[in-house]
């Protein structure tokens, strides 16, 4: 029992190390956008919708498969995991409802493509901000 | 075929035409490797024409295409590849063309069944026109894309129809309030369908089958957990003998009639449960019956395996009993999904069907497999 209980606790704790790492929803410096709710990304990172608050036509940008930022953002802001979100986008690419977001290879490149274009939106992880980009929504 | 040729004719030229501009190219495509066989008690009494009338038992599992497994092991009713690319103008402009490739004896190899143009003049609308899929369904978009769905095949029992696709347009106008978001659209159109292939199912002669005047609309309702969605349709309808160049006889007594077709679907994705269900009737009462067929489909997802219990129906009645014999069948299905690699998916299906009523496939069970992917 007591082994269980440790091993449990252990479990526990890796998991709670593994969301130490931040993610955080990032936006051109530029972007007049000062906030989004979680909602809100997740309606444009599933294809429900394309408007950023204000009006502006979102540009969504994601990170290659199996990207550990890209895990962390899909469970706790899309709120979906990666198999029920590339569900998702096959509907919605092969029906002509969408176009799956760029994926970008790494931090680096995910802020220079958000810096560049006011519509664009992305994530990294909270550690990896700079005055390029600004965050408008934390993960909880 | 013809306006498909144009279509796809009107999207290379406007290709070439702004390859002097930067124009985006993405392409993609999905394929399903599926292998079936039914079993079961003979039934060697059925509706269904000479080419599919064979064996002991036999199973319809794709109406449309006219995609029939026997008591033999096939790998030809339902395997298919897609492919599509689009062409991205400007942000507003872009162009897309869809062709899939079947297995099926007698289809032509690959068929140009997408080539539309999609003009988006903001977040909210988009205008598209050419050639598209009928969206009479919740799935009817995407149901030769295996991945995104979680059966080997999407129930029968509602998706079986002769028209699958239209050359027309539709306005599409999408919004979010809050945590619900919706998109809307309105679409119009007509199609003829040569040789059509559902019409196979049932006929020795080719048959070529017309919707003109397609006309309908649809909302869709998302919210985290929940999809809702409710569809209207209507069309005429008349039905060609190839050889003859007449239009048949439908058993009202005319030659051509008006149907319309409307339902809904909910579908809940709430953590690890899911259901998938769709309510349709599709009435062609006026010149021939009038159909209530639903599905609902209950599933977990364990890890990466998702088993699902789907039971489905298929209700005709008619107001000719004296020259149609209406049908009526239910079909159980099993199936496991289990999703490996970044986009790959197997399943395994069991369906027992039950045909009670004027007698058209006969009660059959089919076991099938699939290896679904997207790329």
């Amino acid at each position: 029992m007591t082994s269980t209980r440790i091993l449990l606790a252990s479990i526990a704790a890796s998991f709670a190390v593994g969301a130490q790492a931040e993610v955080v929803v990032i936006v051109s410096a530029k972007s007049p956008v000062a906030s989004v709710t979680a909602d809100q990304v997740s309606q444009i990172y599933t294809g429900a919708s394309t408007s950023l608050p204000g009006g502006g036509t979102a540009t969504p940008l994601d990170r290659e498969e199996g990207a550990a930022v890209r895990e962390e953002f899909n469970s706790k802001v899309v709120g979906k995991s990666s198999q029920q979100l590339k569900a998702l986008w096959s509907r919605l690419i092969f029906s002509g409802k969408g176009t799956r977001p760029r994926q970008m290879a790494s931090a680096a490149e995910m802020k220079k493509a958000v810096a560049a274009d006011p519509n664009a939106i992305g994530f990294i992880e909270k550690s990896e901000l700079d005055n390029t980009v600004k965050a408008v929504l934390e993960a909880k | 075929m013809k306006s498909r040729k144009l279509a796809a004719g009107a999207m290379l030229a406007l290709a070439c035409a702004s390859n002097a501009n930067a124009v985006d190219f993405e392409f993609s495509g999905f394929a399903s490797a599926i292998v079936g066989k039914t079993f079961g008690a003979c039934t060697p009494e059925n509706g269904l024409a000479t080419d599919y009338a064979g064996g002991c038992t036999r199973f319809v599992a794709d109406w449309g295409h006219a995609g029939v497994y026997t008591d033999k092991w096939s790998a030809n009713p339902e395997s298919k590849l897609g492919l599509q690319a689009t062409a991205k103008f400007t942000p507003m402009w872009s162009a897309t063309g869809q062709v899939v490739a079947r297995l099926l004896e007698g289809h032509p190899a690959a068929e140009v069944e997408w080539a539309y143009v999609t003009f988006q003049p903001n977040a909210n609308w988009s205008i598209q026109a050419g050639r598209k899929r009928v969206p009479l369904f919740f799935y009817s978009d995407f149901q030769d894309v295996g991945y995104a769905y979680p059966w080997v095949r999407v129930p029968q029992d509602v998706y079986g129809w002769d028209v699958v696709n239209y050359n027309g347009a539709n306005v599409a106008y999408s919004n979010s309030y809050g945590a619900w978001s919706m998109r809307s659209s309105v679409f119009g159109g007509q199609e003829t369908s040569k040789r059509n292939q559902y019409s196979k199912l049932f006929y020795d002669e080719g048959k070529d089958v017309k919707w003109p005047k397609i006309a309908g609309a649809d909302l869709e309702l998302t919210r985290d957990w929940l999809t809702a969605r409710i569809v209207y349709l209507r069309s005429d309808y008349e039905q060609i003998d190839r050889a003859t160049g007449e239009s048949d006889f439908q058993p009202s007594g005319a030659t051509r009639g008006r149907h319309q077709a409307y339902g809904g679907s909910i579908n809940i994705d709430y953590d690890n449960f899911i259901v998938r269900s769709e309510y349709s009737i599709f009435d062609r009462s006026q010149y021939a019956y009038k159909v209530n067929a639903w599905f609902v489909g209950v599933g977990y997802r364990f890890g990466n395996f998702t088993p699902m219990l789907t039971a489905s129906d298929y209700r005709e009645s008619t107001k000719f009993p004296d020259t149609y014999d209406p049908s009526k069948w239910y079909t159980r299905t099993l199936s496991l999904r289990y999703d490996f690699g970044k986009s790959s998916a197997v399943k395994i299906q069991f369906d027992r069907l039950v045909d009670r009523g004027a007698v058209i496939p006969g009660t059959a069970k089919l076991i099938s497999a699939s290896y679904d992917v997207v790329f």
